[in-house]
């Protein structure tokens, strides 16, 4: 026990209460000063530290450690204060707060000890990241953010729904294991986390939205929604046979969409889903190697895949591009980018001597046995090898002069660069000493990452697939184009849907102005114009009534003073 | 980037190498199985993803602009 079991959540919130009287330059320290405390802290934190707060006939669990929190935990504060430093240069303070609630909010999710805290949380995240795709400032973003935080209301509503029939038919609010079998409260706490691990299906939201963020938001999207939902999972379903399947469908469908995918961010959200389906499976498979590796895979994966985004964020940063069939030849202009992102590349293609090759190869080792899934799997990092291994960077940076119109490259700013080379040592002294991530993962470990068969193998895939790519390097950049992907289904209908509603009852009330219209304003008005008209004295001429002409005579005046006086007589009678 | 005769020399080497050391460890699997996976499986993923996923999802940037 440290004696102070504080939720680290509590460092950035008051981080971010702290943001609005500084000025920008102590803002950008706020940033990464308060990340770094709770770093410190978390990684002072012991296994079973707990603070509970009774909160009406429940007690709610602010803080709960074990080793798989904690392992997420230092993961998203060490990525929280890289990215602190790489958005250094960036003064918007929208942007600082909406990064430092949703960095807290994956700490409360991580280190809650009851669903209720982890709602809470799990919605401040979707709020705040929803603030980081609308900073993006085009149409599209806003678009795409408006669609973004739809998708994630709806995952909380269904993790809600499932959270209050769990608690309803066990009456334990405690975030804990369940067994494998489909209660309706466990389907949908399982359908709402899937929506945020990307599930193909509900996973459209990804690659709708975090390309369109801005350069430093897309550095917080890609650590913390996804991954927190990878640690929900490996809590609340280890085992669970359904999730291998998932992963597996993961891993597959989303390297197929970055393979053709031709926005350099584009591609690496399509990874995002890619790498958690490595994560998924081995979750599915469960015991302790299963979850082992799924938690040594989401930490590096965290590490290599923010570092890709850094680089592809330096890109964006100084062409204003990130297409690849708009980009090439930039490398003179940024070789330390092009240098430190093929490190991640080569993490997060398995290369030996770098972090994601232990984790892979333990995900691998976990799979090991079931002869279908290891061959997809291993077929995806193929994918993952063309894709963010070879395609991106060779046509990025590569492949031929620059296009004319970048010639106004500017250059990243150095704390960028500091940022994505601290991430890329971090990848490096992983992969050179694993037993360094072994001694932090949850359970013991009896695994050799450098062994000859995984080494072997590590090497000849990407090989095999380099050999390929270059074979036929002409044809596979393509034209600018995108690519349809399930966002169709209520992107494309939304404007018919949205016809068949609005246009129906805007035809109901414009039927029904233009009816009273029709009577009132030509039937009922025009004769009071002229009332001497409408009643029919022969005096009344012209629509409108003139006291010259239409007056009428003394005699009808009598006469109908006259009138009225003989049918007031008969009625009092 | 350029891929001139040395690289290529190396890369074989690396091939050679690692192929010879999987040979040493275990000589019943065939030591050149995941080169051909990686090559086969670049193949079968660039055929499917290219040739027919392609044809049948591929639009232009602006489709979802257009009304």
């Amino acid at each position: 026990m440290t004696g102070f079991d504080v939720p680290p959540v509590a460092f950035f919130l008051l981080g971010a209460a702290l943001l609005p009287w500084l000025p920008a330059v102590g803002r950008a320290g706020v940033c990464v000063l308060f990340p770094l405390l709770a770093l410190v802290h978390v990684s002072l934190l012991t296994e079973g530290a707990e603070l509970a707060v009774p909160f009406l006939q429940y007690e709610l669990v602010l803080l709960k450690v074990d080793g798989m929190a904690r392992m997420f935990g230092i993961a998203f504060t060490l990525v929280a204060v890289v990215a602190g430093i790489y958005a250094w240069h960036m003064r918007e303070l929208k942007q600082q707060l909406a990064a430092m609630l949703y960095a807290g909010g994956a700490l409360g999710v991580v280190f809650a000890g009851d669903f209720f805290t982890l709602l809470v949380f799990w919605e401040l995240m979707a709020v705040a990241s929803a603030l980081l795709v609308w900073a993006g400032g085009t149409d599209r973003a806003g678009a795409a953010g408006l669609r973004y935080l739809l998708v994630h209301l709806l995952g909380g509503s269904l993790l809600l729904a499932g959270i209050v029939m769990e608690v309803y038919t066990s009456g334990d609010l405690s975030v804990r294991a369940f067994a494998e079998e489909f209660s309706p409260g466990s389907l949908l706490i399982l359908l709402g986390v899937l929506v945020n691990a990307g599930m193909p299906g509900l996973h459209a939201w990804l690659p709708d939205s975090y390309p369109k963020s801005t350069v430093t938001g897309s550095i917080f999207l890609n650590a913390f929604t996804t991954k927190t939902a990878v640690y929900v999972l490996a809590v609340c379903f280890p085992g669970w046979e359904v999730l291998f399947v998932c992963g597996l469908i993961m891993a597959l469908y989303a390297v197929s969409y970055a393979v053709l995918a031709n926005d350099i961010r584009l591609i690496l959200a399509y990874h995002i889903i890619s790498q958690v389906g490595y994560m998924v499976a081995a979750i599915g498979i469960g015991g302790e190697l299963g979850l082992n590796s799924a938690a040594a895979h989401a930490y590096n994966n965290i590490l290599y895949k923010t570092l890709m985004f850094m680089g592809a964020g330096a890109v964006l940063f100084a062409v204003s591009e990130t297409r690849l069939t708009h980009l090439g030849g930039l490398f003179r202009k940024m070789p330390w980018v092009v240098v430190l992102y093929l490190v991640g590349a080569a993490a997060i293609s398995g290369l030996p001597l770098f972090n994601g090759f232990v984790s892979k190869s333990m995900v691998m080792d976990a799979v090991y046995g079931r002869d279908l899934g290891y061959s997809l799997l291993a077929l995806a990092s193929v994918g993952t090898f063309l894709s963010v291994g070879i395609k991106l960077p060779y046509y990025t940076w590569f492949y031929r002069e620059t296009p004319r119109e970048l010639d106004a490259v500017g250059k990243p700013p150095v704390n960028m660069i500091v940022a994505m080379g601290i991430l890329a040592l971090i990848c490096v002294a992983y992969g050179l000493w694993p037993a360094w991530q072994y001694a932090q993962l949850p359970y013991g470990v009896d695994f050799t990452a450098y062994r000859t068969d995984l080494v072997v193998k590590a090497i000849h895939i990407p090989l095999g697939t380099f050999v390929v790519f270059w074979f036929f390097r002409h044809k596979i950049l393509g034209e600018a184009k995108i690519v349809l992907d399930t966002d169709w289904f209520y992107r494309k209908p939304a404007s018919n849907i949205g016809g068949l509603i609005l246009d129906g009852v805007n035809r109901f009330f414009g039927a029904c102005e233009s009816g009273l219209d029709r009577l009132i304003v030509q039937r009922i008005v025009p004769p009071f114009r002229n009332p001497i008209k409408a009643l029919g004295f022969k005096s009344g001429q012209g629509d409108h009534y003139d006291p010259d002409m239409d007056r009428t005579s003394l005699g009808s005046a009598v006469g109908l003073t006259l009138l009225v006086m003989v049918v007031a007589l008969v009625l009092s009678l | 980037m350029t891929m001139n005769r040395i690289t290529w020399i190396l890369l074989v080497l690396t091939l050679i190498a690692t192929s010879a050391a999987s040979y040493r460890a275990d000589p019943d699997t065939f030591p050149l199985y995941y080169f051909v996976f990686g090559v086969l499986g670049c193949l079968l993923m660039l055929f499917i993803t290219k040739g027919v996923a392609k044809k049948l999802l591929s639009r232009k940037e602006d489709y979802y602009d257009r009304v």
